[in-house]
């Protein structure tokens, strides 16, 4: 499993080996937030980043810009900007997907915080023709910024061929996401998230080879056993590989609601579209996030279809603290739950800070749950067999 | 057949022994042992099971199989396995009255409403979160606080003539309250009774939705507590069905009872499959 290995490697640094070679190359590295349209940066022959805090093990610095109600991630996100970590990177695209992330942008830009290129892209949030024209007109904002502070020029052609090179990331993804719905599935959730962290982390090219070589590499692998519990998780950000793994120590995930996840390879742009501009718009305000105004509905239809789709047993759904979309969103599927009519499963809620532990209470927490699946599923694999340690 | 289970919390350790007769059928318990925890689970485990094994006189080698359960439940070498304790509380509870539906569980750090179905399978449980609000341990500093001991802070609660109340969220909080209104003159029997009324609130918030409109029970070492019982019955506007049994060794009784199940299902298979 050398691919996957590599891909684990990746999602455990902020930096790697590929960006430094890009970079030694004179190749620009962009860093952005959520889900913004990366073409364009690609397009302008630069690497997209998704920012993480990986590496993160204290906030003291980002403490000083965050009060106490913000979400732990912009607040470890900051921590590390301020320690030098994210110093290859040649500009930042920040979005108002929500106002923790925004005052990121806020602080950066107040106190002079970042270096190079600061840009803040404003998305919209519900999906009507006036708010897609909008973004549009956002997003060649986007491309000018680009092009007038780097001195590059981003052609109709260049964004065509980076929609396609990223749609292709996205089919492979897809690939992958179908192979979990095996049982037993081939690969564990914690894999998952490690790829989804790499193939964000890595110049799109080295990617997409390698995504193809692992999915040849997984015919026939063995994580678990059959008949083992499957659960689906749905989350905002999660970028936490060890709390995959104590999820999914007597269980395997095998669907996700994440930002490192579905929302991140569901819904292709249209390559068909004369205007690469206009396939951007319409794609990137078709993820079902729970930023979106209105997309309520879309998401418990897509959250059901996905537990269906994928078997799963059960439903775990964990928030940042602080992060009021998913918190909001969070009280819905409770209540959705409990009518039982639209969204029908056992159902766990977690809630928990970037990077800090309480190991124990999450554990029992889980073990719990997998006890109550098995209860009511009446498996033939025995719950002692399952917990036996 | 003799069948043990073990639980050990984040302040007590508990040992329940079952036997059964010749059919293995028709469990009945001969040996039940609490303690205050030692440092390490498992000297707590192998210490409590010893006594209860003492007790009547047989030793590690009688028991036919064991299960582990609460916060140290994967460091007890001598188990067989372990189940977390939420499904022990709901399997003990149902043993002893099958008519139950929900419980609410108090212990030394943890707080659980539990809700069982009509075979005493799981159906749902909530947690407290992360904090010691609402659970035993905040019992345990007010009581410090007031210079009296954990048992006195329920009877004592009963005197109290004057209705005050104590409204920090969180425990270290709420003791600086309590000593705050202790210094100020407020009597300990009214101090008592607040207290008691703060942990009630706390622990209703938590399991309003999971025990409303169900036969329900409270088990864990606050449940000996009349004034949390009192003001909780109050709040949720039921009253708790009374257990024939130490509501402080549920858990533990979940978890014999677990390891007669394993011993059922598991060790015919185990005997076939080496044959």
């Amino acid at each position: 499993m050398e691919t996957l290995d590599l891909f684990k490697e990746i999602a455990q640094t902020n930096y790697n080996r590929y960006l430094e070679e890009a970079k030694s190359k004179g190749t620009k590295i962009i860093g952005y937030f959520c889900n913004i349209p990366e073409e364009i940066i690609m397009a302008a022959g630069m690497i997209p980043y998704r920012m993480r805090a990986v590496e993160s093990t204290k906030t003291t610095l980002g403490d000083i810009w965050y009060s106490t109600i913000n979400c732990s991630f912009p607040r470890n996100c900051l921590d590390q900007i301020l320690e030098g970590k994210f110093n290859f990177l040649d500009g930042l695209v920040v979005m108002n997907s929500c106002d923790h992330i925004r005052r990121l942008y806020d602080n950066c830009k107040y106190g002079d915080l970042w270096p190079n290129f600061l840009y803040m892209l404003a998305v919209p949030h519900v999906v009507t023709p006036e708010s897609i024209r909008q973004f549009k007109r956002e997003i060649n904002r986007f491309r000018l910024a680009l092009e007038e502070h780097f001195n590059v020029s981003i052609t109709q052609e260049k964004i065509k061929e980076a929609i396609s090179t990223c749609n292709h990331t996205r089919k492979l993804l897809g690939e992958l996401y179908e192979l979990r719905k095996q049982d037993p599935p081939p690969i564990k959730g914690a894999e998952i998230l490690a790829i989804m962290l790499a193939c964000t982390a890595l110049p799109k090219e080295v990617a997409n080879a390698s995504l193809e070589t692992l999915l040849s590499e997984l015919n026939g692998r063995v994580v678990i056993p059959k008949g083992s519990p499957r659960l689906m998780i749905a989350a905002g950000y999660l970028e936490e590989i060890d709390y995959m793994d104590l999820i999914e120590k007597d269980a395997v995930v095998v669907a996700d609601s994440l930002c490192y996840g579905v929302r991140y390879l569901r819904n292709l742009v249209d390559e068909n579209k004369d205007d690469p501009i206009d396939a951007l718009a319409y794609r990137y305000t078709s993820i079902a996030c729970p930023r979106m105004i209105e997309s309520y509905d879309d998401r418990i239809e897509t959250i059901n279809n996905d537990i269906k789709e994928y078997n799963a047993d059960g439903l775990i759904v964990d928030n940042l603290k602080f992060c009021l979309h998913w918190q909001v969103f969070r009280f819905m599927i409770e209540n959705e739950i409990e009518k039982g009519e639209r969204l029908s499963c056992p159902l766990l809620v977690l809630e928990r800070e970037l990077h800090t532990g309480a190991q124990g209470q999450v554990k029992t927490r889980i073990q719990a749950f997998l006890e109550q699946i098995h209860d009511r599923k009446d498996q033939k694999v025995s719950t002692h067999e399952a917990f036996k340690y | 057949m003799i069948f043990a289970g073990c639980d050990v919390g984040s302040l007590t350790a508990k040992a329940v022994i079952l036997m059964t007769n010749q059919d293995n059928k028709d469990p009945v318990v001969i040996s039940s042992e609490l303690m205050q925890v030692r440092p390490l689970p498992k000297q707590s485990a192998t210490e409590i099971m010893q006594k209860a094994l003492d007790d009547i006189n047989i030793s590690f080698e009688d028991i036919d199989a064991c299960c582990s359960t609460g916060y140290g439940r994967e460091e007890i070498s001598f188990a067989d396995f372990n189940i977390s304790e939420i499904s022990c509380h709901a399997r003990g509870v149902y043993f002893i009255d099958p008519s139950i539906r929900a419980l609410i569980d108090i212990g030394g750090q943890d707080l659980k409403a539990i809700r069982i179905d009509e075979k005493g399978r799981l159906l749902d449980f909530k947690m407290n979160n992360r904090c010691a609000a609402g659970t035993g341990r905040f019992l345990e500093i007010s009581a410090q606080v007031l210079g009296i001991s954990i048992e006195q802070l329920g009877p004592l609660s009963l005197q109290s003539k004057k209705n005050i109340s104590v409204t920090g969220q969180c425990s270290i909080f709420a003791e600086m309250e309590v000593t705050h209104k202790l210094y100020r003159g407020v009597r300990r029997t009214d101090l008592a009774a607040a207290i008691n009324k703060a942990m009630a609130l706390r622990v209703s918030a938590l399991a309003k939705k999971i025990v409303q409109g169900v036969p329900t029970c409270i088990t864990g070492g606050v449940s000996k507590n009349i004034g949390v019982v009192n003001n909780l019955e109050k709040i949720l506007g039921m009253s708790f069905k009374k257990i024939a049994f130490d509501p402080q060794m549920i858990g533990a009784l979940g978890a014999a009872l677990y390891a007669k199940e394993y011993f059922d299902k598991e060790l015919p298979k185990q005997r076939k499959m080496r044959a």
